[in-house]
């Protein structure tokens, strides 16, 4: 309950907090509206998965028919990851998630996200799925209805077997948060029977680190229905990528605004280890 | 992809994804314009080449300026006032019922100016408005005992089109037409050599001028080796209303981003009757639930609700 009042005590914070236009991105970390715009479009261009869309509440600041990013279907698929445990977020580094931002065709690493199957099924994850795939069954599909596989008989179709690393699909969605000033992650996962997975099962795909903490189920900004889902709390977004930002100043690769969407999906990569976020750069 | 090469051509099937907005959607709406009114109501699926067979369920009508980056899939949404409507409803009927109307759209060729009518699909629903349960079933519906095909042979794209004067002109393509037009067309070079994207209307010129043409199926595949849904009606259509024993299909697998077509593959085909075909064309296509079973399934959706929104909604 604290966690809700919280959660409405922030969205009337926003809703108080005018936008900011002046930008300084490369000292703050943080982005306004328009900037926002900027660099979702960079993204939708340069990566072919994401799109805009405007969902049923429009947010004045933003335009009507850019009010939030989205990608669809990605796929969690559990494999070996090496964590620092040294408490910074962005030294969580998956083998495939060391892509270059300037270098735009990394396509080594590129092709390494998409060629890889993944290795040993971890315990915790299959426990995860089988869990609930059984609580999926205790919801009862309705009695009466099945057909007597009587469509078993169509050759022409494949039999229907789900890779066990096919499990999990999520959809991603990327909204402008007005008060921390920084874009902010809302995911939906669905396991392979196709049901809604919960917060329990969404934890599971998540970083150790942030399950629970940072990641929590909030109402999603652009819709009127009562509709929560998980999101990742923004509220160290700036910092770690004011971090990012210098790192690349650093190495003499400055980032421009408009690739700071393509950071961001850099750093929540690291939150969500076992997601296959589509990096592929095209020009 | 040589292990395809000899057998007959298998499909796989599409998965739906429905969003718990799509239920909330449907609550508001039965709650304020529809009452116990069962009229079917108009929904729309989305897909594209990086899907993996899944169809996003989306309520309402597809919008006209939907992103080129997506196939659309046009709906049907058919919800019981009652579980037990639900239950007791006659699912081989809306099954046949879904067979007839596709293959109206082919022997019709009503097709011709809208190829997605080849992947009308129906969702069933039963929504338990105040436990937030919603029970739902979809169909895609295929035509069985139409000709089998047979891979002759199958190749990279990129070995049998020069992808680099191909790939802009679909994107061309999709920018100029409606969505329609975008889960199938044809890439044919013309009399003068020259490269084009056509609409799947001009099938017929392609036959007659005997021109050098395949059939591109934007195809979200999950199984590396086998096409989707839509390739599958696609083969129906040319067996029924063209009647052709060969063809060659693309299965697009690239985005209208790529300017390659480095995962899609060329399939060359060749039709047989089905030891079936005596029989009538009967219609397949129920979605299977997470139990691989041919039913519905419920969603529970009582723990995305807020209880802080709800208790303002309330007041």
């Amino acid at each position: 309950m604290a966690q809700r009042l919280t959660s409405a005590f922030l969205n009337w914070r926003e809703h108080i907090t005018a936008a900011s236009k002046s930008s300084n991105f490369e000292t703050t970390g943080m982005i306004t509206p328009e900037e926002f715009v900027l660099a979702g479009d960079y993204l939708v261009t340069k990566f072919p998965t994401w799109s805009w869309e405007c969902g049923d509440r429009i947010r004045g600041f933003l335009p009507k028919d850019k009010q939030y990013l989205v990608t669809r279907h990605v796929l969690s698929v559990p494999r070996e990851i090496n964590i620092e445990a040294n408490g910074e977020w962005v030294d969580v580094e998956t083998e495939d998630s060391k892509f270059k931002l300037s270098g735009i065709d990394d396509t080594s690493s590129v092709s390494s996200i998409h060629s890889e199957q993944s290795g040993s099924l971890s315990q915790e994850r299959f426990h995860g799925a089988f869990g609930s795939a059984k609580a999926a069954s205790n919801l009862s599909d309705s009695e009466g209805l099945p057909l007597q596989d009587e469509e078993d008989d169509d050759l022409q179709m494949v039999p229907l077997t789900v890779p066990r690393n096919e499990a999990r699909r999520y959809d991603l969605y990327i909204v402008y948060d007005k008060y921390y000033r920084t874009p902010r992650l809302f995911l939906r996962g669905w396991n392979a029977g196709g049901q809604l997975l919960s917060m329990k099962d969404i934890y599971e795909d998540v970083s150790g680190e942030h399950a629970g903490k940072t990641v929590t189920m909030e109402p999603f900004p652009h819709y009127h229905s009562h509709n929560t889902m998980a999101s990742v709390h923004p509220c160290k977004h700036a910092s770690v990528l004011l971090k990012l930002i210098k790192q690349h100043c650093e190495r003499n690769e400055p980032i421009r605004v408009d690739q700071y969407m393509v950071l961001f999906l850099k750093f929540v990569s690291t939150m969500l280890p076992y997601f296959e976020i589509d990096y592929t750069m095209q020009a | 992809m040589e292990m395809l090469i000899g057998r007959a051509l298998q499909f796989q099937s599409f998965h739906s994804s429905v969003d718990a907005i799509f239920w909330h959607q449907l609550s508001s709406y039965k709650v304020e314009q529809q009452k116990l009114d069962a009229s079917p109501v108009v929904i729309h699926g989305r897909f594209n080449t990086y899907s993996r067979s899944a169809i996003s369920i989306v309520f309402g009508k597809a919008p006209e300026n939907s992103s080129i980056k997506e196939c659309i899939a046009e709906g049907t949404l058919i919800n019981a006032n009652t579980q037990q409507e639900f239950v007791e409803a006659n699912v081989k009927e809306i099954r046949e019922s879904m067979g007839k109307k596709l293959l109206e759209s082919i022997e019709k060729d009503t097709v011709a100016e809208k190829p997605n009518e080849l992947i009308q699909f129906l969702l069933f629903s039963y929504a338990d408005i105040k436990s937030y349960r919603y029970h739902y079933w979809c169909l895609f519906p295929s035509l069985k005992n139409t000709s089998l095909w047979i891979v002759k042979g199958s190749q990279p794209a990129e070995s049998v089109i020069p992808s680099n004067i191909i790939s802009p002109k679909i994107l061309e393509f999709w920018k100029t037409s409606d969505f329609t037009q975008r889960s199938f067309f044809i890439v044919a070079k013309n009399e003068n050599g020259r490269w084009l994207v056509l609409p799947l209307k001009e099938l017929p010129r392609c036959l007659n001028n005997r021109l050098d043409y395949f059939i591109f199926v934007v195809d979200s595949f999950q199984l590396q080796e086998y096409p989707s849904w839509p390739t599958r009606n696609l083969l129906a259509y040319l067996s029924i209303k063209f009647n052709l024993e060969k063809t060659r299909i693309i299965m697009y697998r690239d985005g209208v981003n790529s300017d390659s077509l480095s995962r899609s593959i060329y399939l060359d085909l060749v039709s047989q009757k089905n030891q079936d075909s005596s029989q009538p064309l009967s219609t397949v296509g129920w979605e299977r639930n997470g139990k691989g079973q041919l039913g519905p399934r419920v969603v529970n959706l009582s723990s995305l609700i807020d209880p802080v929104l709800l208790s303002e909604s309330a007041s």
